[in-house]
């Protein structure tokens, strides 16, 4: 994670060239790094084990080693030293940029403060950025403590890192009454709260969110396209309608629809979070309470 | 093998379930994309298993189950669900579904589910 945020300012500011940057990320794809692959590799889950846990993420908002702990598969203990072995992506990524003679360890210090200033970015958000723990990240780029809005937004995150794209890099939201897009797929869910969740860009770069949800290659945004993105929304959604219902909240969904070459307007606020996936940006949005209108 | 009718307005749910279950072995006889349709096809296929989503537009799944059973108190009908519909889970028992399938989808408890609704 932190590789994709850095690694792409060092790009963008001629620090290091894209072919450099391919080198340092294919040594992060080479090695395993998610828990459960690592432990499988130690011997302390079986592939049926790490399995499970791995469908019952897709059901609940849980961390891995939290509900392989409450599942009995390990020890808090066993949990601690797997995340050791997962190692620190900083680190990680610092020893992929000097193994390959791309930047020396002073130079990328200089660039992190670089990194930093030009990002507005405080020594807190760097530490989440280099821990890599997606919950400590996705409060850099969202407001989490507005109601509702932010934990859809955290929750949507972790459900593209979980089922579309691991390497995804997030962008400051900011808040609209206005929206234009060439396609948007949204759905929307009623009751004690009303909510409003879509996925917008200018062209096709939701092909990136339908092609690995639907497991199918897609040339254009057509119809087929659509209907996986509104899946993913659904089921997305759908986890979070189950977590409010713990809180005694109660939500209908209504069907997914997609809609192209139009304007969303709200007289309150729209929070639009972009998102790149495989370099292409996709913009999250969410209005919590506030009518949204298709123009 | 059994006989099966999924109904769900999103193709994407209905192609990953179709390849599941077809692997097992079962014939997919039909497809409809929301209740009312679903509903028409059941007098006309009468399946041994119906697999219904529940937000669809025209006619929900709720709504076509309790069609599809007092057209035919024995039919059995697997409810598909996102899994925050807790609510209109409870409905669904009330009008005579017989499981529940959660999305998004799992080989291993769409089969497990299947088998034990039909050894039931």
């Amino acid at each position: 994670m932190f590789g994709q945020y850095f690694g792409r300012y060092l790009v963008e500011n001629n620090k290091i060239s894209q072919a450099e940057l391919d080198k340092i990320m294919m040594d992060f794809e080479n090695k395993p790094v998610k828990l459960g692959d690592i432990a499988v590799a130690e011997k302390l889950l079986t592939t049926k084990q790490a399995d499970d846990i791995n469908e019952l993420q897709k059901k609940m908002d849980m961390r891995f080693g939290d509900i392989a702990i409450e599942k009995g598969y390990l020890l808090a203990e066993e949990v601690t030293y797997l995340l050791n072995m997962q190692g620190n992506p900083y680190i990680k990524f610092v020893q992929a940029v000097t193994d390959h003679n791309i930047l020396t360890l002073e130079q990328i210090e200089v660039c992190l403060e670089e990194y930093k200033a030009d990002n507005d970015l405080s020594d807190c958000d760097i530490d989440a950025l280099k821990s890599g723990d997606i919950d400590r990240i996705i409060p850099i780029f969202v407001d989490t403590d507005i109601p509702y809005t932010g934990d859809c937004i955290g929750l949507a995150i972790r459900n593209i890192i979980r089922f579309i794209n691991s390497s995804i890099v997030l962008k400051k939201s900011y808040k609209t009454k206005e929206y234009s897009f060439g396609n948007l797929a949204f759905q929307q869910m009623v009751g004690d709260q009303q909510f409003f969740v879509g996925f917008a860009a200018k062209g096709k770069e939701l092909l990136h969110i339908a092609e690995p949800f639907a497991k199918e290659n897609f040339t254009e945004m057509d119809e087929d396209a659509f209907d996986s993105v509104c899946e993913f929304i659904n089921c997305t959604n759908g986890l979070y309608a189950s977590k409010l219902s713990m809180e005694d909240i109660h939500i209908d969904m209504t069907p997914p629809f997609f809609v192209i070459n139009q304007k969303l307007i709200s007289d309150g606020d729209i929070y639009v979070l972009p998102i790149l996936i495989n370099g292409e940006q996709v913009d999250l949005l969410v209005a919590v309470n506030n009518p949204v209108r298709i123009n | 093998m059994a006989k099966i009718l999924m109904v769900d307005d999103s193709k994407t749910s209905r192609k990953i379930l179709r390849g599941i279950l077809e692997e097992e072995g079962h014939e997919i006889i039909g497809e409809a994309v929301n209740g009312k349709e679903g509903f028409e096809k059941y007098k006309e296929l009468r399946p041994d298993i119906t697999t219904m989503d529940i937000t669809m537009p025209v006619m929900d799944g709720l709504e076509a189950l309790k069609k599809i059973i007092e057209f035919d108190n024995n039919a059995k009908v697997i409810m598909v669900t996102a899994a925050g519909q807790k609510t209109k889970m409870v409905d669904a028992i009330k009008y005579g579904a017989v499981e529940f399938l959660a999305k998004p989808f799992e080989a291993s408890q769409i089969i497990g589910i299947l088998n034990k609704v039909l050894n039931s």
